[in-house]
Formats: structure tokens, sequence, C-alpha cells
């Protein structure tokens, strides 16, 4: 298609919005650009501008304080908050990139309406155009909302928080007293290498998250597949009885089993005081105030997470087909090796992306962590963190306890990019494996 | 129709979003960071409806609650709207600096805050009757809340320390004073006492009795990675390993003592509920001398104050500061006694018939001979110093001197 020569209206269509379409007869189109345009020069005037000029320093004039003379104060004028700064900074930005979206929109309207006059079709009236919105792009309508929402309270938040780890945000630089600015890399470096205190914590914690990860999520797994077995035999009787005490236990709040769980493992706690009783110990076992409690979490994560894994594959285990194991029995193989060549390959081709996810949740295993142990026993071998501290709760305790907002930010992120990269090699591994006819 | 149905779901998914993040904060932050001397009048007009954000704990909702009655009828020319939050004395310096210009204008906290809210521009300094509030109170709580010559909080109570809470049954009035004369008492009773060393607040009482914490240009000097330091964990250790050591902070004490536990190391808090066990043998009294480096040392103490400060933030400065003064007077703080048992920090009010009787705050006055205020503690004293008590509970510590450089040169970097 030939491109049109453009007239003055064309030119002038990229300094004011709208224009391009009215002088084609699109009056109310190009009255709803310019008032788009209108209101984000208003916008920026009132309000933008102010944030998006101190967006590079985040702020130059620090709060003070005047002798107020009548009222006996030391009168607090209030200075630049940087977080504000910082927050509406990126409102402002992102509200720019949807006006600069608009704008090509309405040159490229602009373009369209004259191609088609000169072309010497009929331009499409306001009405016809929403006639169109309507029903051949019912959908734009549509989504623009839950779109507009998604971007407001889910990305920009986000891209807020993620702000944070390349700033100075601490508890040496907080508003509204004090300022912060940014730093660069400077977090990444510090807990990556340049900070031995801080890179070896975040290596320690990193590994033992990991061991954490797999051995919840494999002794959940297998735990809760033995028992399932276990129910599912032949000649075992009540079935379904064992299988509802066990689901009963989900009927439970997780956080409320943890708790009691920490009332009864306590040093002071229910079990200990019953050996001590049965003088079976001498001294109370330190289940979650030493090294064991490593073993101790994985422990009662398994007896929180098992039923859940019961009734997963339960179902599962009733799928698959009893000719299998029949033809296996006929040619003699072992119980162990049915359970090797038949369930375990079936079940890990129907639940692998439950793995994954289980995985990943382990992760970030907030609620086991936090409600046992809260990442004790402390050590100083690590920097502000405990030996079951997992990244994720020593974030936690770096944003609430230390104040230490850039740090945590910086380790939110690196959680993120862990938890992805983890998650795409394992869900490609799993998928490779996608072939059907390995099972029959 | 049915377009129009779901266009109306849409749009009503986004106002439920929108009415789920407005309902969680309660008063929108004015936009704006920019100096605006003047802006507000600050003193408030005549007539004009005062609105007043408080926080407190949730035992002390009753107190505030009367205290705001009183404060009203003694008032009544100015039309005062007061919400409550609550928020513990504990929580008030976390809570607040989440976002400050919606924090209250008027709350309680624990003075070990006090240099973190002031560097973060968060206090408003007391300047209003000033003179009268460091008359009235006794020295060591206004001190606590000078810094740099400037008065920035309201001494609210002087009892924020920890003492030796004992059963008489158990353990005799002359062998609480010595922590040899302790586990000698407890092991022949069978039974275990607390001394929360993973308790960073408590761990200080070893350093403090070795003279380890020291000021130096009102900051907090951190180096008791040397030989003192060294005995006082070597006493810690030796105490842990005595075989009448239960490891364990408030629960444990509060439910083991008078079956389990002989006695342990709580605060004012405690008192309730232990007297309410023990009854006629409930002992309280100064923590116990404790063999360290070969000499018996008066085990020291973290002595702190709970105040009332004034949001920096304020809208209504004046009258904020003119409830904090009043919330903090004579009067409120022997209410806050009688409701609460919080020790007045007020001169009078403690040396009230009541106050004075007090088992408990007896026990934490004849132990503030021995301790040492908290505000200057680094920021970063806490977490290190927690980790090394619990590396000596498990019996970790192997290379002393290693383990305290490990600690002094955490705290340091924290700062």
């Amino acid at each position: 298609m030939r491109k049109p020569r453009g007239d003055v209206f064309t030119a002038l269509n990229f300094l004011v919005m709208g224009v391009g379409c009215a002088a084609r007869g699109q009056v109310a189109k190009g009255l709803l650009l310019l008032a788009g345009q209108a209101s984000y020069i208003f916008f920026l005037l009132s309000f933008g501008l102010r944030y998006l000029s101190e967006f590079l320093t985040l702020g130059n004039n620090e709060q003070y304080t005047v002798w107020n003379e009548e009222l006996q104060i030391n009168q607090v004028i209030t200075g630049d908050n940087s977080m504000l700064i910082l927050l509406f900074g990126i409102l402002t930005v992102a509200v720019t990139i949807l006006f600069v979206y608009v704008y090509i929109i309405n040159i490229r309207f602009g373009f369209k309406a004259l191609q088609m006059k000169n072309e010497g079709q009929p331009l499409p009236t306001f009405r016809e155009d929403l006639k169109t919105l309507w029903n051949d792009k019912y959908h734009l309508v549509l989504l623009t909302l839950p779109t507009l929402g998604l971007l407001i309270l889910t990305v920009l938040p986000l891209i807020f928080m993620i702000s944070m780890a390349f700033t100075n945000f601490d508890r040496d630089h907080q508003p509204p007293g004090k300022l912060f600015t940014w730093v660069g890399f400077e977090n990444f470096k510090e807990i990556l290498w340049s900070n031995p205190r801080k890179s070896q914590t975040f290596l320690s914690v990193l590994g033992w998250t990991l061991i954490w990860a797999v051995s919840a999520t494999t002794t959940c797994y297998f735990g809760g597949m033995a028992l399932a077995l276990l129910i599912n035999r032949k000649g075992v009787r009540f079935k379904k009885m064992w299988r509802a005490f066990f689901a009963i236990t989900i009927a439970v709040p997780q956080f409320v089993s943890l708790l009691l769980m920490r009332q009864f493992l306590n040093d002071n706690g229910t079990l200990n005081n019953m050996l001590l009783n049965l003088e079976l110990i001498e001294a109370p076992i330190r289940f979650l105030t030493s090294d064991l409690a490593r073993v101790t979490v994985i422990v009662v994560n398994l007896w929180v997470g098992v039923p859940y894994t019961l009734l997963i594959t339960t179902g599962i285990l009733m799928n698959i087909p009893a000719d299998l194991y029949e033809s296996a029995r006929i040619d003699g193989a072992s119980p162990f090796v049915m359970f090797r060549k038949i369930t375990l390959p079936y079940m890990l081709f129907v639940t692998a992306p439950y793995l994954i996810t289980q995985f990943a949740g382990n992760i970030n295993a907030f609620n086991v962590i936090f409600l046992l142990t809260n990442g004790n026993p402390r050590s100083i071998e690590y920097y502000q963190a405990g030996k079951t501290d997992l990244l994720i709760t020593w974030l936690y305790r770096q944003t609430v306890d230390e104040q230490d907002f850039k740090l945590a930010s910086t380790i939110g992120i690196i959680i993120f990019f862990i938890i992805g990269t983890l998650s795409l090699i394992s869900f490609n591994l799993f998928a490779s494996k996608k072939r059907e006819d390995e099972f029959s | 129709m049915k377009k129009l149905i779901a266009l109306t779901l849409a749009a009503l998914m986004l106002l439920a979003f929108m009415a789920g993040c407005a309902t969680s904060s309660d008063s929108p932050p004015p936009g704006g960071g920019n100096a605006s001397p003047g802006s507000a009048s600050p003193g408030g007009a005549p007539g004009e409806v005062i609105d007043l954000l408080v926080w407190g704990p949730q035992e002390g909702q009753a107190f505030l609650q009367k205290a705001i009655e009183e404060f009203q009828a003694a008032n009544p020319g100015t039309t005062y709207n007061f919400t409550l939050g609550v928020v513990g004395e504990d929580m008030a310096q976390t809570r607040l600096s989440e976002d400050p210009e919606a924090g209250a204008d008027v709350f309680s906290f624990v003075d070990d805050g006090l240099r973190n809210l002031v560097n973060a521009g968060m206090l408003y300094e007391v300047t209003r009757n000033a003179d009268d509030i460091k008359s009235r109170n006794v020295e060591s709580s206004v001190d606590i809340v000078t810094l740099d010559g400037k008065l920035w909080a309201y001494p609210q109570t002087a009892d924020n320390g920890y003492f030796f809470f004992y059963d008489k049954s158990v353990i005799s009035e002359e062998d609480v004073k010595s922590l040899d004369g302790i586990i000698a008492a407890s092991n022949a009773a069978g039974k275990k006492f607390t001394y929360p060393i993973g308790v960073a607040w408590v761990t200080a009482s070893w350093f403090l009795a070795q003279g380890q914490l020291s000021l130096v240009d009102g900051q907090q000097v951190c180096d008791f990675n040397n030989a003192n330091g060294v005995a006082a964990v070597e006493a810690m250790q030796a105490m842990v390993n005595s075989g009448a050591w239960g490891n364990g902070w408030v629960d444990e004490l509060v439910e083991g003592i008078g079956t389990t536990h002989s006695g342990g190391v709580g605060g004012i808090w405690m008192v309730a509920d232990i007297s309410a066990k023990l009854g006629d043998n409930f002992g309280a009294t100064k923590l116990p001398t404790a063999k360290i480096g070969g000499k018996e040392v008066q085990l020291s103490s973290f002595f702190g104050c709970k105040h009332v400060g004034v949001n920096s933030q304020t809208k209504n400065p004046v009258a904020a500061m003119e409830f904090a003064d009043f919330l903090t007077s004579e009067a409120m703080q022997l209410l806050n006694f009688e409701m609460r048992g919080m020790g007045p920090s007020n001169k009078n009010a403690g040396a009230s018939a009541e106050v004075q009787a007090d088992i408990a705050l007896a026990a934490l006055a004849l132990q503030s001979n021995y301790a040492v205020s908290q505000r200057d503690v680094l920021g970063g004293y806490w977490s290190p110093v927690e980790a090394l008590g619990n590396m000596i509970i498990n019996n970790e510590v192997t290379n002393i001197q290693a383990a305290l450089d490990e600690v002094v040169a955490q705290i340091t970097e924290a700062n």
C-alpha cells in the first residue's frame, strides 16, 4: 500500500493530539484524544513533574525544625520523603508510558483517516466506532478494566518493591527524617560477593533452603505415597476409615497444628516433660532450639503435609491399570520391582507438575519455619540469621526486626530468580518425558 | 445483555480490589513531601475538632480509655476526637516506621527504640512544659529520653527491667543472694531456675556486670571481645551446665514456677501470674551475684522505661503534646499502677504508700542500683548476642575469643 502524503494537519497532529482525526471529520474521536493529552499535561503540572524531577535523587530536602515562639514548640517542617518520591515517581513514569502509547495510537489514527479519505472510503463515525467496540472488539472493552486493575494493584507495587533493592533504604536512611537514594547494584554485590559476612550467610541460608525444599518435598511425597500404598493393599480392612482419619487432620488449619507442635516440642513442652517423668531422658531434648531443629522442622512438615499427598496419590493409584500388575506378577516380579517399574513411573508422570509447585512452595515455606522455630537457633556464623532460617524468613527478619529494606528487597529478587530458574529447568525435564507409550 | 452483565462484573471486580485496599489504610496519607511551613495550623483553632490517634498495648486499652475521659473532662473548651489503636509498646517503633504519616499521634514505646526514632526524625521534641516534666520524674527516666541535650519523650513508667522471682519454699532469702546458692537450693529440690541467656536483653547482664558495654560520647562502645568478656561467657557456660539451669523465658517461668521451677529472671509484666501461683511463697529480689573470673560479681541489668512519644508528622502537635503530658502526669501514672501494676516514673507517685508496698517494684528498685540504661545500645546488638547466647546454651562455643570477636564485628557492621 502506498503511504499517503501528509498535509498541515498531519504535521499538527504530532503537536496537538486529535487534529489528524478531527480534520478528516472524526470530531468526537479527535476531541477525546485531545482531552487525553490535556489531562496528561494537567497531571504532569499539578502532580507528576515534581516527583519526576526528584526521581533521580529521591529528594534533596531533609526534614528540619523551626522554633515556634507562640506555641512553644520546635515545629517540624517536613522535608522530602524518599519513599513517596519513589512511589509517585514510578506512578508518573507508568502514566507517561501509557501516554506515549496513546500518542502513537493517535498518530496511527491520523494516518489511517488520511489514507481512507484519499482512497475515497467513508470514514467510520464515532457511533460506528463505538458499535465496533461493542461487537467485534468487545474483548478489548472487557479486558481493559481488569488489566488496569492488575497494573495499578499488582505491577506498580511490585516495581516499587523491586526498586528498593537498588537504593540504600535501611535503618540509617529512613523517611521521614532521612533521605535515601539510588546505589545501583551495590546491594547485589554485597550479598553475592563483596561483603563476606553477608555473602557467607546468604550462601549458607541458600544451601539450607535447598536442602529443606528437597527433603520437605520428597519426604512428604514418598511418605504420602507409602501410606496410600499401605492403605490400598489388599487385605487392609476399613480402608475408607483410615483415609478419613488422615483427611480429618486437614480440617485443622495448618498454623494451628504448627503452633500446637511448637508447644508440644518445646524444651519444657509436653513431650519433654513426659519423657522426663518416665525417666527416659536426663535433660530435655532440644528439638527446636539446637541443631536438631533442622531435623525437627522436616519431620513436623512431613507430619503436616502427608495427608495431602495421601489424598492425591490414592486417586492416582486406583487408576493404574490392574492388568499391568497382573502381567508383572506372572512374569515373577517382586513387589519392589513392581513399585519401581510400574507405580513410581506412573505416579511421577501424573504428579510432576504437583511436585514442582510443591518444591517451589517449599522454598518459600514461611509458615512452617516462622511458626515452629522462627528461624532459631540463631548462630553467630550467620549475619542476623538462624540455623533454620530460609531465605524468605531471613528476608522477613530484615524488614521487621532490622528495618534493612534494601537487603530484604535484594533477597526477594534473588529468591525469584532461583525459583524461576529451578522451576523452568524441572518443567522442561519432565516435559521431555511426555511420551505416553512408555506406560503401555 | 450478556455483554452488559460481563462488563458490570469486570467493573465490580476492579471496585472490589479498590475497596479492599481502601479499608486497609484507614486514613489516606496527604500527598507531597515538600516543605510547607505553616500550611496547617499546628495550634488548632478554637471550636475545631481535633483528631488524635493513640496507640497502646491491648492490656492498656482500659487505662487509656479512662485517661482520655479525664483529659476531655479537664479540657471542656476543646472538642477532641480520640481514636484508640492496639499497638504494644515493643511494636510501636516498627509500626510507626512502616508509615509515619498514618501512625499514631501519641504512642507508648520502649526506650531502646529512642535512638532509631530520633534518627529517623519520627519524634517531636518535647518543649512545652519541659522543665516541669524533667523535675517531676526520676532523673534516670529523664536521662534516658534526653539525646544531645534535647528531651524527646514523656517518661511514663520506670519499670522496664528484670529481676529475680523465686519460690520462697525452695530458695531461702540467703540462698537467693548468689547464683551458687540458687543452684544448690534448686538442685537439692530437684527443680530448675531460668536465666534466659538466649534473650539478648538478659544476656547483657553478664557483660554489663563486667563493665563491658560502656558509654563514650553517648554511644555504646562495643568491646567485650576481651578477657573480661571471655570470663563472662565462661561463667554463663558454667551456669548452663550446673544441672539446675533450665532454658526458657516468659512462658517457661510462668508455667513452671511452683511446680518444676524454683525461680527465674523476669519482669514486672509477669508479677500477676507468678504471685497468683506462689501465693505466700512469692518472692522477688535483685539479680544474684555470680562467680565471674574467680570473683563474686553482682549481676547487672538493663534498666528501661516506657515512654510516651509524639509523632513528628502529627497535624496537631500542641494537642498531642498536651495529651501526652496529661497521660504521664502523677495522677495518671498512679492510675496506671492501680490498673496495670506499672511502676511510676513520677517522683510523687513512686513515693506513695501503695507503690512502696509492692514486692516486685521494690525488687526492681533494688536492682536498679546495678542497672544500666539501654538507650544507647547499638541497634545491631540484639541479633548477634542472641545468637551467641543460643550457642552457649547448646555448648557450641569452644573458642570463646573468636566467637566474641565475631559478635562484636557483626554488631559494628550492622551500624
